[in-house]
C-alpha cells in the first residue's frame, strides 16, 4: 500500500532534502508538497494524506498554528514538526498537540523511525 | 552544479534580500517586532539551507547571527548599532560566497569563516589533556569519593576504558568492564580501582610494553566469557516481554475500537515498544547463536574412533560447518547425531568384503551436512552403507506385537523407517542400521517436534540411509499457523503444513473406518481436528477446508473450519498437566492473553 | 553498532555554548544544549547524551547541584561522564564539583584542543 506523506515547508530546498531522504528509505511513499499554510490545507482536503511533516518556522501562519489547524481537522493524523532548534518549548508545544519532533536536517534513521510508527497508527 | 546547490543559491539570495530589508527597518527602530522576526527567520532558514548543502562555515556564521536575533526577539538584549553592522557584514559575506558558488559550482573553502565570526580567545590557562594524567584523576576521584556512587563508578570506568583502548590495552579495557560490574555488585570501587591502577602502571612503566599487549588479535580480545545460563535467563525475560507487548497491542486495538482519547498515544507507545522488543529479541537471539563447528568436530572424532575400532575405513565429509543456529538447537542435535553416526558405521556400513562384493568402494563415506533452508536448519547424516533392512525391521516389529504378520509381509521401506521411531522399538539391541543406545529415536523425534521441527529417515536399499533433522533456527520463536476447528483455535508448526485446500463434496470419500481425500493423484487420510464439532466430515453441502500436513512421515488432511494467521510464538513445552494431552507440542500465550494449543502432528491418531 | 556520540553543553552563556558547539560539531560530534541544570535534566530525560560539559555558575540550577542530581538518576543517565567548567579557579569549586561526582574540572576559556581531547577520552571518538 502506498502511503501519502504531506511535506510542508516554505523552502523548496528543504522539501527537496526531505524528499531525497524519503526516497532512500525504500518505503512505498507518495509525496505531496506544500509551500505555505494555504497550500497545505488545500492538500489536506484534496489529497487526504496519511502523515504530515511540518516545518516549524514558516512566515505568516507558522508551523505550530498550522499544526493546531491540522489537529482540528484530522485529530488522528500523525504529525511531525521539523525544526533546526532543539528548544524545549518547541518540543513541548509539539507534544501538546500530539505531534512528534524531528530536528533539521532530518536524518534517514529518524525519518524512517517516525514514518514506520506513524503509518502503523494511520493504518488503524 | 547539482540541483541542491542550485536551489540553495536561489533561495539564499532571496533570504539575503529579506534580511537586508529587515535590517533596514531595524536601523530606525531596533525593537520593531516584525523586522526582528524576519531577520531571525532569514538567518535561521539560511542556516537550514547551509546544512542541507553541507556548507559548514555558513552554518556556523548563521548560527551566531541567529542567536543574536533570538535574544533580541525574546527581549534578552536590545540590538545595538554594532549588532546591526555585524549582521550586515555577515549578509555581505553570504552574498560573496553565493557569487563564488555560482562562478565555480562549488562551495568556497571555509577557512575565513571561523576566524571572522567566532571570537573565542585562545586560552593558555587550560591544561593539556594527557591520558595518563586523566586516568590518575579518575583514580583519585574514586578513592576520594565521599560515598559509593554507582553512576560515578560507571562514568569513571567508561573514561578509563577509552583511555585504555587508545593506549592499545584492549584486554585491559575488557577487564575494566568486568571489574566495574563486580564493583557495582560489591558496592565499593576496589575491584575497578585495581584494574585502573594496573593500567596506569602499564602506561607509565614500560611504554614498549603497550605494543607487547597487542599479541592477541583485536577480534579475539573484543569478546567476553559469559555463562550460558545468564544469556538463557535474559532470553526468558525477553520472551515474556514479547508476550506483554502483544498484550498491549490487543489493548491498543480495543482502545481504538472504543474511540478512547488515549488510543493514538497508546498505539504509538505500543509501536515503539514492539519495535524495541523486536530489536531486543533479535539481539538476544544473536547472543545465543553458535556455529555447527564444534558439533561437527565431535562427530568427526566419533567417526574416527568407531571406524578404527571396527576396522571399517570411513571417509568423513562435512558440509556447512559454518552454519549458524541457536545454541539450544545445536544441543538438540548433539546426542542424536553422535549415536546415529556410531550406528551408521556399526550397522549400516557393510564390511569391506561385502562392500567390494557389491561393487562399492572399500572405504565407506559418511557425510554430515548442515544448511539453512528458508529460516530452518536442516542437518543430514548420510551413509553409503546397505540402507535399512526392511525385512529385519518387519520381523522385529512383528515379534514385538507392533504389527500383524500380514502387515509385516507388505511393509514398505518408508513404513519400516517410521517404525524405528515407535517408542520402545529402538531400545532393542542394535539390529537396525540407525538405532540408538539409550537414545531412542522416539526421544529424538520428541525433542525435535517439541521445538517445532521434525526428523525423518530416508533409505535407499543397498545404497545407504540418511537421517534428516529439520529444526527451526531458534527455539525462542517457533513459526506456526493457526486454525480454528470446533470453536477452538489451534496452532500447527508451519514447518509441517504443506498446503491448504478447499475440497468439494466429491473429493472426500469414506475409506475403512474413516475418510480420505483424493488430491493430486494421492489418497490422503482425513482427520477432523475437533471431532466434537459434531458435523461428520463428509456431510454438508458446501466445500470443506483441509490443511495438508506431515504426520510421522505421511501426509494427512486436517479438517478445519478456518485457517488463521501465520505467526511466531514462544513455545512453552507441555507442563505436568498439559503433557497428558499427548497431542500437544506445547502452548503459547497470544496477545489477548488466551492460551493457544500447539499440536504435535506426529501424535495425531489417524 | 555505529552511532554518533552526543554531547550536551550546559551553560547560560550563549556565546560559550556556541563556541563549544562549533568545535565539537566540527570534530564530528552531535551536540545538544541547555541553559541551566534544570533544562539539562529535562533534555537528558528525553535524549540521553554520551558526555556532558557543564558550567558551574548558572541560574535555576547550578553545575554542582546538576551533577549531584545527575548521579542520583537511574542508569544510563547516572553514568554519563561530566566535564565541569568554571571561569574561576577556586579550590572550593573544585572540591564541590568532585564531591558531586564530576569527572573533570577545567577553567574557562577552554581551547579547541582541550575540548576535543576531553571529548575523545570521556566519550570516545565521534562515531563510536
Amino acid at each position: 500500500m502506498t502511503h501519502k506523506i504531506l511535506l510542508i515547508d516554505d523552502s523548496r530546498l528543504a522539501r527537496m532534502s526531505v524528499a531525497k531522504t524519503m526516497a532512500a528509505l525504500g518505503m512505498k511513499l507518495e509525496r505531496i508538497e506544500a509551500a505555505d499554510a494555504e497550500e497545505a490545507l488545500e492538500a489536506l482536503e484534496r489529497d487526504r494524506p496519511d502523515v504530515a511533516l511540518l516545518d516549524y518556522n514558516m512566515p505568516g501562519r507558522n508551523g505550530l498554528e498550522l499544526a493546531k489547524e491540522f489537529r482540528r481537522l484530522r485529530p488522528q493524523m500523525p504529525i511531525a514538526m521539523i525544526s533546526a532548534n532543539h528548544q524545549s518549548e518547541v518540543i513541548e508545544r509539539a507534544a501538546e498537540l500530539g505531534a512528534e519532533f524531528l530536528t533539521k536536517p532530518v536524518g534517514p534513521a529518524a525519518l524512517e523511525d517516525f514514518l514506520r510508527r506513524a503509518l502503523k497508527v494511520a493504518a488503524e | 552544479m547539482d540541483e541542491f546547490l542550485e536551489q540553495f543559491v536561489i533561495e539564499a539570495r532571496e533570504l539575503v534580500e529579506q534580511g537586508l530589508a529587515a535590517f533596514g527597518a531595524l536601523q530606525s527602530d531596533p525593537r520593531a517586532r516584525a523586522p526582528l522576526d524576519d531577520a531571525f527567520r532569514a538567518f535561521h532558514t539560511l542556516k537550514g539551507g547551509a546544512a542541507i548543502v553541507d556548507f559548514d562555515a555558513l552554518i556556523a556564521m548563521m548560527h551566531a547571527c541567529e542567536e543574536v536575533l533570538s535574544d533580541a526577539r525574546s527581549g534578552k538584549r536590545i540590538l545595538t548599532r554594532d549588532d546591526i553592522q555585524h549582521s550586515l557584514r555577515a549578509l555581505d559575506q553570504v552574498t560573496q560566497w553565493l557569487d563564488h558558488i555560482e562562478r565555480t559550482g562549488a562551495l568556497p573553502p571555509d577557512a575565513s569563516a571561523s576566524a571572522a565570526t567566532l571570537s573565542a580567545p585562545p586560552s593558555s590557562a587550560s591544561l593539556a589533556v594527557e591520558p595518563l594524567a586523566l586516568l590518575r584523576e579518575q583514580i583519585d576521584l574514586l578513592r576520594a569519593a565521599p560515598a559509593f556512587s554507582a553512576g560515578l563508578l560507571a562514568a569513571a570506568a567508561r573514561i578509563a576504558s577509552n583511555i585504555a583502548i587508545e593506549a592499545k590495552l584492549v584486554d585491559e579495557a575488557a577487564r575494566l568492564r568486568l571489574s566495574a560490574s563486580q564493583s557495582e555488585s560489591a558496592g565499593d570501587a576496589l575491584a575497578l580501582l585495581e584494574v585502573m591502577e594496573e593500567i596506569a602502571r602499564r602506561m607509565s612503566g614500560g611504554t614498549p610494553g603497550a605494543a607487547a599487549q597487542d599479541m592477541a588479535p583485536e577480534a579475539m580480545s573484543r569478546s567476553m566469557r559469559v555463562d550460558f545460563e545468564k544469556i538463557d535467563a535474559i532470553a526468558a525475560i525477553v520472551g515474556e516481554i514479547s508476550v506483554s507487548v502483544n498484550a498491549l497491542d490487543h489493548l491498543s486495538e480495543t482502545a481504538q475500537a472504543r474511540g478512547d482519547a488515549c488510543a493514538p498515544a497508546l498505539a504509538r507507545g505500543h509501536a515503539q515498544l514492539a519495535r524495541l522488543a523486536g530489536l531486543l529479541m533479535a539481539a538476544t537471539q544473536d547472543l545465543r547463536v553458535l556455529s555447527m563447528r564444534s558439533l561437527f568436530q565431535r562427530v568427526g572424532k566419533v567417526v574416527r574412533d568407531v571406524s578404527s575400532t571396527l576396522s571399517k575405513p570411513v571417509d568423513f565429509v562435512c558440509v556447512g560447518e559454518e552454519t549458524l543456529a541457536d545454541k539450544a538447537i545445536v544441543e538438540i542435535l548433539y546426542e542424536p547425531l553422535l549415536h546415529a553416526v556410531r550406528n551408521a558405521i556399526d550397522h549400516g556400513v557393510e564390511s569391506r568384503e561385502a562392500r567390494l562384493a557389491r561393487g562399492k568402494p572399500a572405504t565407506a563415506t559418511v557425510r554430515l551436512e548442515a544448511r539453512r533452508e528458508s529460516g530452518r536448519i536442516v542437518v543430514e547424516l548420510t551413509d553409503d552403507g546397505g540402507g535399512l533392512d526392511t525385512e529385519r525391521i518387519a520381523k522385529r516389529a512383528q515379534s514385538r506385537g507392533m504389527i500383524s504378520a500380514q502387515a509385516a509381509q507388505t511393509l514398505t521401506d518408508a513404513d519400516a523407517a517410521e517404525l524405528l521411531f515407535a517408542p520402545g522399538f529402538s531400545t532393542a539391541e542394535a539390529v537396525t542400521s540407525l538405532s540408538g543406545r539409550g537414545v531412542g529415536l522416539d526421544a529424538v523425534r520428541g525433542a525435535a517436534t517439541r521445538v517445532g521441527g521434525r526428523v525423518e529417515i530416508l533409505s535407499r536399499r543397498g545404497e545407504g540411509a540418511t537421517l534428516r533433522m529439520t529444526l527451526p533456527f531458534s527455539t525462542m520463536l517457533t513459526p506456526i499457523v493457526t486454525a480454528r476447528s470446533g470453536g477452538q483455535t489451534f496452532g500447527l508448526p508451519s514447518d509441517a503444513v504443506i498446503e491448504t485446500v478447499r475440497a468439494g463434496k466429491g473429493a472426500i470419500a469414506p475409506i475403512g473406518a474413516g475418510f480420505a481425500l483424493a488430491h493430486r493423484s494421492e489418497t490422503i487420510p482425513v482427520v477432523d481436528l475437533a471431532p466434537q464439532s459434531g458435523a461428520p466430515v463428509a456431510e454438508g453441502a458446501g466445500a470443506v477446508t483441509l490443511m495438508i500436513a506431515r504426520s510421522r512421515g505421511h501426509k494427512v488432511a486436517l479438517k478445519v473450519d478456518a485457517v488463521g494467521e501465520p505467526m511466531a510464538v514462544m513455545l512453552k513445552p507441555p507442563d505436568d498437566i498439559t503433557a497428558r494431552l499427548k497431542v500437544l507440542a506445547g502452548t503459547a500465550i497470544l496477545g489477548d492473553g488466551s492460551v493457544l494449543l500447539v499440536l504435535d502432528l506426529d501424535a495425531i491418531a489417524v | 553498532m555505529q552511532r554518533r556520540r552526543k554531547i550536551l553543553i550546559v551553560d547560560d552563556s550563549s556565546l560559550a555554548r556556541r563556541y563549544c558547539r562549533h568545535i565539537l560539531e566540527t570534530a564530528g560530534y552531535e551536540v545538544s544544549e541547555a541553559m541551566n541544570g534544570l533544562e539539562a535534566l529535562e533534555e537528558l530525560l528525553m535524549r540521553p547524551a554520551d558526555m556532558i560539559i557543564a558550567d558551574i555558575n548558572m541560574p535555576h540550577m547550578d553545575g554542582v547541584t546538576f551533577v549531584a542530581q545527575l548521579r542520583r538518576q537511574s542508569p544510563p543517565l547516572n553514568a554519563i561522564p561530566v566535564l565541569v567548567t568554571s571561569s574561576e579557579t577556586s579550590e572550593d569549586n573544585l572540591a564541590q564539583a568532585r564531591a558531586a561526582g564530576a569527572n573533570l574540572y577545567r577553567t574557562k576559556p577552554l581551547d579547541e584542543d582541550t575540548i576535543t581531547r576531553c571529548a575523545a577520552l570521556l566519550c570516545g571518538s565521534p562515531n563510536g
